[in-house]
C-alpha cells in the first residue's frame, strides 16, 4: 500500500504552502492571543495540538488508496449525515447555534468535517462518464439531493454560513462537471424570488448580521461593532502596520472574536497591507496549486475532488476577507489555517491530503496507459 | 465500453474547459479582496488610525482652582472650600445594578434622586470607573455617617471638590457677584469658548468681569483605556495652574461700615477715589449670601430671590434708577456759569408762575433775592426754574451728560444702567410728544423723567472735586499670583468738564457751603477737621399732582428718596460719596448722615487716603499672603 513511487510523488511545494500558511496563522493566533512576554496563552496551546491532529489526517488521508478511497465515498457521506443528526441532540450550543459534540479535551463540529464527506459524494456521483460532460435540469437532481440533505440538517443547527458553503462549492463542482449553460443563467432570477423566502428562514441574529452589513452605523454598539472595529482595525494598521502586539484595536480587545473569524484583522492591524498581501499571495499559490492537480488529473473523480476541495479553500479565503472588509455580511467563516478552531483546521488539513493524494494517482494513470 | 471511454474523455476535457473559468472567477475574487484593502489601507488608512486612536485615548480636564479675590489689604472676600461630595463608583458596586441598601436607609429622602442619577450615567454610558453623582456638599452629619457605614457600601465614597466659599458672607455681595453653573446662552456666546457643559462660572459682580482672568488653566490627563473603559496607562498630564488672584479697589473694613450704615434701609452707597476713579465702598442694600449660589440654589430659593420685592439681587448702586432730585441742581449750576448766567439773581418768593401754573420751592416763605451761591447752598428750587428756563431743556442735557449721566460708567461691573437724561429728541422719539416748557422746570431740579443711578452721582460729585476730569469708576486693581501681579485696567479719563478754573472754584465753593455754612441743607455730613462740600437731593417717587409734598403721613412707599452727593476735603478731595435711601425722606436727614459718619471712618483711618493702585508697574498692593486654606484637604 505505501510503495515508494508513490511517496516519491508528493507534492512537496503545496506542502511548503500549507505548511507557511500554517506557521504564519499560529503567529497571527498568538498575536491575538498572547502578551509579549507572557506564557503562551491556552487558546494557542490548543491550535498547536489541533495542528497536530491536522497533520495525521493530512497524511492519513493522503496516503489511503487511491480506490478505496472512491469505493467508501457514499460510507463517508452517510457516517457525516448521522454526525450531523447526533450534533442536533447531543450537541453543544454556543453564540444561539448547536454545533459541537464534545471529544474528551475537544470539541468537534460536524458540519466543517461533513463539507469533505459532500465532496467526495458529490465527485463520485458526477465523475466515471455518467453525464458525459452535460449536466441538464434532470441530471442535477442527484448532486442537488446529496448537498441538500446535510445542508437541510446544518441549518437545523443554525449555521448560515457553512450552509451556504455547501451550495457554493457543490455549486462550483456541477459547473465543472459540465452543467448545461441556460441553467448557470437561470440561477439569478431564481436567486431573486428565493431571497425573500429564504429571508423569512433565517433567525433572528442572522437577519440582524445582514442589515449590520447593510448599514453598521445604525447600531453601533450592537451587530455593527463587529464590522466597525475590524474596519477599523484593518484600516488603522496602513501600509506597513503597528507591529507585532501593537495593534490598539487587537490588544484592547476593541476587536472581537479576534483570534477566530476576525483575526485577518488582527494581521492586518499588525501587518498592515504589505502583511495582507504576503497572506492571499500564498492562499492564491495554495489556489492555484489546487486547480493545476484538478487540471492535471487524468481521472474525473479525482480532478472534480481538487475542484471541490480548491473552491472550498478559496470561497472561504473571499467570505472571510470580505467579511472583515467589510464586503460582505458577517457569516461565521474561519479564515483557513490561520483561524483558531480545530474543526475547521483538521477539515482543511484532511483537505490537503486529499489534494496530495489525487495528485499522486496522476502518475498511476499516466503509468497505466504508458 | 468504448462508449464509456468516450464519455470520460469528453468528461475531462469538459472538467478542464470549465476549471479555466472557475480560475478565472477566483482570481477575480482575490484581486477584487486586494482592492478592497488598498482602499481600507491605503487609501483611508489615516481616517482608520484617526478612529482607532479615537477608540483608545481619552482626554480627562483636571480643572483649575479659581483665582481669589482680595481687598486692597490682601483680605480674603472670595476663596475656594473644599466641599465633600458623595460619589458612586459601579464598578466597585456589590451590584452594578443597585446601590446599597445601607445609603438609601441613611438618605431615605434622597433615594429617587439618587435612582434618577444611576440611571442617567447608565443612559449615557459613562464608563464604570467613573465616579457618578450622587450628592453635592455633604454636612458633617452625613459624611460621619458614610463614613461609619463604609464597610456595607463598597463603591459609595466621599469626593472633596472645591466650592466658592465667600468668608465674609453678604459682605459686598452685589460688588463681587457669585458663580453657578454655565447656562444654554454662555455656552453658545463665543465669549466662552473652550467651557464645558457643567462649568462653573461667575454669574454676576467682579466674578463675571474677571472670569477669565480668575478662571486659571485647566490641566489635562491623556489615558488610554480598552475596550470596557478601564484605564490602561496615563500617557501624558499637564498639570492644571491656579487662576490668579484678584485685587480690588475696595477696603472691606470701609465697605462693612458702609453696609453697616445703609442696614434696614433700601439704597446704596458709593465711595470713589476722585484722584482715579477707584472704588472705595459698594454698597446695595437689601442684599444676599453669594455662599448661597456657590453651594447650588434650588429653584424654588432662586425664584424666591428673583421674586422678592425687594429685589435683593439687583445692585442698586450701578443698576438702580433714581431722580436726582436737587443733587441735579449741581448740572444747572455748572451750565448756568458756562452759558455765563452765573451772575443772575432772582427773587424767591415761595414759587414761580409759568404759563398759568405755580411751582412751588420747598421753601412756601421763600428765600427772597437770591443768587447762584446761595441758590446751591440753600437748594432754591425758584432759582433753579428760572435757570433752567434760561438755558433751556438742550443744554441742560447737554452739560448732564458732560458730567457722565446718561449713560453707563462703564465701571468694570455686569449690567450697569444707562439711567435717563431726557431732551426734545428723546421725548418726540420715546412718547410722541413734544417737549413742553414745564418739564424743563421738573428737570432742572431734578424730577420728571431724568434718572440717573447712584455710580453716576458719585462720578459727578468726583469729578467737581478733581479738577472737573470725568473718570470711568473700578473695582479690579490687579491680577496675579503670588508677587507677580499686573494691573487691571487702573485709571481712565473720559473727559474733562468744559468748566473754567474760577467757576470750578465758585461751584466747589457754593457745595462747601451747602455742608459747612450755616444755612447749607447738608450740615449732617460734617465732620471733625476736615472741610466738605456737597448737595442734598430729595426726589419725589410720585407726581406732585397726585401727593402734596412733604406730608409725613405719606405712606412708606410714597415718601420721596433721599440723596446727597459729596467730596472731602475740598482743597484736595480724596473721597467722594454719593448715598441714596429709598424712601428716606429729606436728603439732609437721612443720607447726609450717612456719608458723614462714612467720612468720620474714613478720615480717622490715614492709610485710606493713599491713592490705590498707584501707577502701572509700582503697585503698593500686599504681601501675598499665605494660600486659600481653600485647597486643604480638611473641612
Amino acid at each position: 500500500m505505501l510503495d515508494r513511487r508513490r511517496l516519491a510523488n508528493i507534492d512537496y511545494w503545496l506542502l511548503f504552502l500549507v505548511a507557511s500558511l500554517i506557521c504564519l496563522g499560529l503567529g497571527a493566533v498568538y498575536a491575538a492571543t498572547g502578551e509579549p512576554g507572557a506564557p503562551l496563552a491556552p487558546t494557542f496551546i490548543h491550535q498547536l495540538w489541533w495542528v497536530g491532529i491536522g497533520t495525521l489526517a493530512m497524511a492519513a488521508v493522503a496516503l489511503v488508496d487511491f480506490d478505496k478511497l472512491q469505493l467508501s465515498t457514499y460510507l463517508v457521506y452517510a457516517a457525516a449525515l448521522l454526525l450531523l443528526l447526533l450534533v442536533l441532540f447531543i450537541g453543544h450550543t454556543g453564540q444561539g447555534a448547536q454545533r459541537w459534540i464534545n471529544l474528551g479535551p475537544f470539541r468537534l463540529q460536524p458540519s466543517e468535517v461533513s463539507k469533505l464527506a459532500v465532496i467526495l459524494a458529490l465527485a463520485r456521483f458526477l465523475a466515471k462518464g455518467r453525464f458525459a460532460g452535460s449536466l441538464g435540469l434532470r441530471e442535477i437532481i442527484g448532486p442537488a439531493a446529496i448537498v441538500a440533505l446535510p445542508l437541510l440538517l446544518i441549518l437545523q443547527q443554525p449555521d448560515l454560513g457553512t450552509s451556504l458553503m455547501f451550495l457554493f462549492v457543490g455549486g462550483a463542482m456541477v459547473f465543472c462537471a459540465g452543467l448545461q449553460l441556460w441553467l448557470i443563467a437561470a440561477v439569478f432570477p431564481v436567486t431573486v424570488f428565493l431571497a425573500p423566502i429564504l429571508w423569512h428562514g433565517l433567525e433572528e441574529y442572522q437577519k440582524r448580521r445582514i442589515v449590520a452589513f447593510l448599514k453598521p452605523e445604525l447600531d453601533p454598539f450592537g451587530s455593527g461593532y463587529h464590522v466597525i472595529q475590524s474596519k477599523i482595525a484593518i484600516g488603522s494598521g496602513g501600509l506597513w502596520g503597528k507591529g507585532l502586539f501593537a495593534g490598539t484595536q487587537s490588544e484592547l480587545h476593541f476587536l472581537p472574536e479576534q483570534h477566530t473569524d476576525f483575526i485577518f484583522s488582527v494581521v492586518a492591524e499588525q501587518f498592515g497591507f504589505a502583511g495582507c498581501c504576503l497572506l492571499l499571495l500564498l492562499f492564491t499559490l495554495l489556489i492555484l496549486r489546487g486547480l493545476e492537480i484538478a487540471y492535471q488529473t487524468e481521472d474525473s473523480f479525482g480532478a472534480l475532488v481538487a475542484v471541490g476541495v480548491t473552491t472550498m479553500f478559496a470561497l472561504y479565503i473571499l467570505v472571510n476577507v470580505g467579511m472583515t472588509t467589510g464586503l460582505l455580511p458577517v457569516v461565521g467563516v474561519p479564515l483557513p489555517f490561520v483561524s483558531y478552531g480545530g474543526s475547521a483546521m483538521l477539515t482543511m488539513c484532511a483537505g490537503v491530503g486529499l489534494l496530495l493524494n489525487v495528485r499522486m494517482q496522476r502518475f498511476r494513470f499516466q503509468s497505466k496507459q504508458g | 465500453m468504448a462508449p464509456a471511454l468516450h464519455h470520460r474523455q469528453t468528461e475531462i476535457t469538459q472538467i478542464r474547459r470549465r476549471l479555466t473559468w472557475l480560475a478565472a472567477l477566483l482570481f477575480l475574487g482575490i484581486v477584487g479582496v486586494v482592492a478592497r484593502l488598498w482602499f481600507l489601507q491605503v487609501l483611508e488608512g489615516e481616517r482608520y488610525a484617526n478612529l482607532a486612536n479615537r477608540n483608545i485615548y481619552r482626554v480627562i480636564r483636571l480643572p483649575a482652582l479659581r483665582g481669589t479675590i482680595r481687598d486692597r489689604n490682601g483680605v480674603l472676600l472670595a476663596g475656594n472650600r473644599p466641599a465633600y461630595n458623595l460619589v458612586a463608583v459601579t464598578e466597585d458596586l456589590a451590584d452594578r445594578r443597585h446601590l446599597p441598601e445601607t445609603l438609601y436607609r441613611l438618605f431615605p429622602e434622597e433615594a429617587a434622586a439618587f435612582d434618577a442619577a444611576l440611571a442617567s450615567a447608565r443612559a449615557k454610558r459613562i464608563p464604570s470607573f467613573m465616579p457618578v453623582l450622587l450628592k453635592e456638599d455633604l454636612a458633617w452629619q452625613e459624611m460621619a455617617a458614610v463614613e461609619q457605614h463604609a464597610a456595607e457600601m463598597a463603591g459609595i465614597t466621599i469626593a472633596a471638590v472645591p466650592v466658592r466659599h465667600y468668608p465674609e458672607g453678604e459682605l459686598a455681595a452685589h460688588l463681587l457677584g457669585y458663580v453657578g453653573k454655565i447656562n444654554e446662552q454662555q455656552l453658545a456666546s463665543p465669549d466662552y469658548a473652550g467651557y464645558a457643559g457643567n462649568d462653573e462660572v461667575g454669574q454676576s459682580g467682579v466674578e463675571r468681569t474677571y472670569q477669565s482672568v480668575m478662571r486659571g488653566q485647566d490641566g489635562h490627563q491623556l489615558i488610554q483605556v480598552d475596550s470596557l473603559g478601564r484605564v490602561q496607562q496615563v500617557l501624558s498630564v499637564s498639570t492644571p495652574v491656579a487662576g490668579p488672584d484678584l485685587y480690588l479697589t475696595l477696603d472691606s473694613r470701609f465697605q462693612r461700615e458702609a453696609e453697616r450704615l445703609l442696614a434696614g434701609r433700601r439704597g446704596a452707597v458709593v465711595a470713589l477715589d476722585p484722584r482715579n476713579g477707584a472704588v472705595l465702598a459698594l454698597a446695595s442694600f437689601p442684599t444676599f449670601d453669594p455662599n448661597r449660589f456657590a453651594s447650588g440654589l434650588g429653584a424654588a430659593d432662586w425664584q424666591a430671590l428673583q421674586s422678592d420685592p425687594s429685589m435683593p439681587l439687583m445692585n442698586r448702586a450701578s443698576q438702580g434708577q433714581y431722580p436726582p432730585g436737587s443733587v441735579f441742581k449741581i448740572v444747572v449750576a455748572v451750565g448756568a456759569m458756562e452759558d455765563d448766567l452765573g451772575g443772575v439773581g432772582v427773587f424767591c418768593n415761595g414759587a414761580l408762575a409759568y404759563h398759568g401754573r405755580r411751582y412751588r420751592c420747598w421753601k412756601k416763605t421763600g428765600h427772597g433775592q437770591i443768587d447762584l451761591h446761595r441758590a446751591v447752598v440753600e437748594s432754591c428750587d425758584v432759582f433753579f426754574y428760572e435757570l433752567g428756563l434760561r438755558l433751556g431743556i438742550g443744554r441742560i442735557a447737554h452739560y448732564a451728560r458732560c458730567l457722565g449721566l446718561g449713560r453707563p460708567t462703564g465701571i468694570d461691573l455686569p449690567g450697569e444702567s444707562a439711567a435717563l437724561i431726557p431732551d426734545a429728541a428723546w421725548k418726540r422719539k420715546h412718547r410722541h410728544e413734544p417737549w413742553w416748557g414745564g418739564e424743563t422746570l421738573s428737570t432742572a431740579i431734578g424730577q420728571g423723567f431724568v434718572l440717573t443711578t447712584p455710580l453716576q452721582l458719585a462720578r459727578m460729585i468726583a469729578a467737581i472735586g478733581a479738577e472737573g476730569v470725568v473718570r470711568r469708576p473700578f473695582v479690579g486693581a490687579a491680577a496675579g499670583s503670588g508677587a507677580a501681579l499686573r494691573p487691571l485696567a487702573g485709571r481712565q479719563d473720559v473727559g474733562v468738564l468744559p468748566l473754567s478754573v474760577a467757576h470750578l472754584e465758585g461751584l466747589r465753593n457754593a457745595l462747601e457751603g451747602a455742608v459747612e455754612g450755616q444755612h447749607g441743607t447738608g450740615g449732617q455730613a460734617r465732620v471733625k477737621a476736615v472741610r466738605v462740600a456737597g448737595k442734598t437731593g430729595t426726589a419725589q417717587v410720585v407726581g406732585m399732582e397726585e401727593v402734596p409734598r412733604e406730608v409725613p403721613e405719606a405712606g412708606k412707599h410714597h415718601r420721596d428718596h433721599a440723596l446727597f452727593v459729596c467730596f472731602a476735603p475740598v482743597e484736595a478731595p480724596t473721597i467722594a460719596i454719593a448715598v441714596v435711601v429709598e424712601h428716606g425722606g429729606h436728603g439732609g436727614e437721612s443720607a447726609a448722615p450717612i456719608a458723614g459718619a462714612l467720612l468720620d471712618w474714613y478720615f480717622r483711618h490715614p492709610e485710606m487716603a493713599e491713592v490705590y493702585p498707584q501707577d502701572a508697574g509700582k503697585l503698593p498692593l500686599p504681601a501675598p499672603s499665605p494660600p486659600p486654606a481653600a485647597a486643604a484637604p480638611t473641612p
